[in-house]
């Protein structure tokens, strides 16, 4: 009885996702879970997804929503790629999640980090939570599961890692 | 997942009107912003963080910036509402600039437009969820303004917005006078600021 009313419940992800910058440019982690309810929907979901060669984005949230955001993103990048002759850069990109998100914040429910390197800033970090704030930090992290490491990124992050220290540290 | 206790579903079910916008909810929000007028110009002080319902979540937000070449615009409230008005008024900048007759865009006239917006977006029951502050100083003339999320508007020589109000305009309306110092106006916001930090459960201790 229990796992009927459960199944019923929108897919959605019980999710830490992180992305942090380092002196080359950024690594992006997150879990795997998709959890429906109690019951764990997929237990090797991608969160992290491609929207360019050089710009990933982690998904938290709805899973449905997070999944159509980055779709039309990856869409829209394609065509601004071609346009403008060269890779799009991560700002452009983290802008047209903020734009959807902001424009549909009464039907979207999903959290995102938008991660990635071009020529002209290096490796950026954007958070857009819900309600479509961009806001441009170092370090982010986000999901349910972000609560518990407020505290630990508050006292251990510092600016200027190598990759080794900000995979080793932070993301695994 | 905690944080979707304030969103309601049903409002999807609603018919026709799901497309558009209806009341929202804040969700990343800025507290107070505090300003005065002094003997040179306007002083402002906001800090910089960014609550996510009662946690602080962000502790680097610019919720104060300069608007054209005369004014400063301060918010409070949703984030995400201020970075759409500060594309507004980039827009109205824009325009204003490609007229290139000399004249630019006073505090005043921004004022007038925000006031516009608001209470347009006010009646269409899809307000912009801030408390704006503007500033700013145009041939001589110093102007500070406030509207409110509904479009309450009126300027004064000192303004303020959410904990603000209860806790830093007693003390302005105390210490005020015409001609302060810039030091002294500091001193006054700096004053202000403090009283925010310790009775306002969501500033943090950086200013802009």
């Amino acid at each position: 009885m229990d796992l009927e009313m459960n199944l019923n419940a929108p897919h959605s992800m019980g999710t830490t996702i992180i992305g942090v910058t380092y002196n080359g440019g950024v690594v992006l982690g997150a879990d795997s879970r998709t959890s429906t309810g109690m019951y764990v929907a997929n237990r090797a979901s991608d969160k992290i997804t491609q929207l360019t060669d050089n710009v990933y984005v982690c998904r938290s949230g709805s899973a449905a929503d997070s999944q159509i955001v980055s779709d039309y993103v990856r869409y829209f990048l394609h065509q601004h790629t071609i346009q403008l002759g060269q890779s799009a850069t991560s700002k452009v990109a983290a802008n047209l999640i903020r734009l959807l998100s902001y424009n549909n914040k009464n039907m979207l429910e999903t959290g995102l980090i938008v991660g990635g390197w071009d020529k002209y800033e290096g490796g950026k970090i954007y958070a857009i939570p819900l309600g479509g704030t961009l806001i441009e930090q170092p370090f982010a992290i986000g999901g349910s599961g972000s609560s518990y490491l407020y505290g630990f990124f508050d006292q251990a992050w510092k600016e200027g890692m190598t990759k080794e220290e900000a995979e080793v540290r932070f993301v695994l | 997942m905690q944080f979707m206790a304030s969103k309601q579903p049903e409002n999807s079910l609603l018919g026709p009107e799901s497309d558009s916008q209806r009341t929202l909810y804040p969700y990343v929000t800025g507290t107070s912003v505090v300003a005065l007028k002094y003997k040179d110009g306007i002083l402002m002080a906001a800090d910089m963080g960014g609550s996510y319902g009662s946690t602080l979540r962000y502790k680097s937000v610019e919720r104060m910036k300069p608007i054209g070449k005369h004014s400063l615009l301060g918010a409070s409230g949703e984030i995400s509402d201020f970075q759409e008005i500060l594309r507004y008024l980039d827009e109205l900048i824009l325009y204003d600039n490609m007229w290139d007759d000399g004249n630019s865009l006073g505090p005043k006239e921004v004022h007038n437009y925000l006031t516009r917006v608001m209470y347009n977006r006010r009646n269409k029951f899809n307000p912009l969820w801030n408390s704006l502050v503007l500033g700013g100083v145009k041939n001589g003339q110093k102007y500070l303004g406030t509207v409110s999320m509904i479009g309450v508007n009126f300027e004064d020589n000192h303004v303020a917005t959410g904990f603000g109000n209860h806790l830093a305009r007693p003390i302005l309306r105390q210490e005020w006078h015409e001609n302060l110092s810039f030091e002294d106006g500091v001193r006054l916001l700096e004053k202000c600021m403090r009283v925010l930090l310790y009775r306002d459960r969501s500033a943090v201790n950086k200013l802009q």
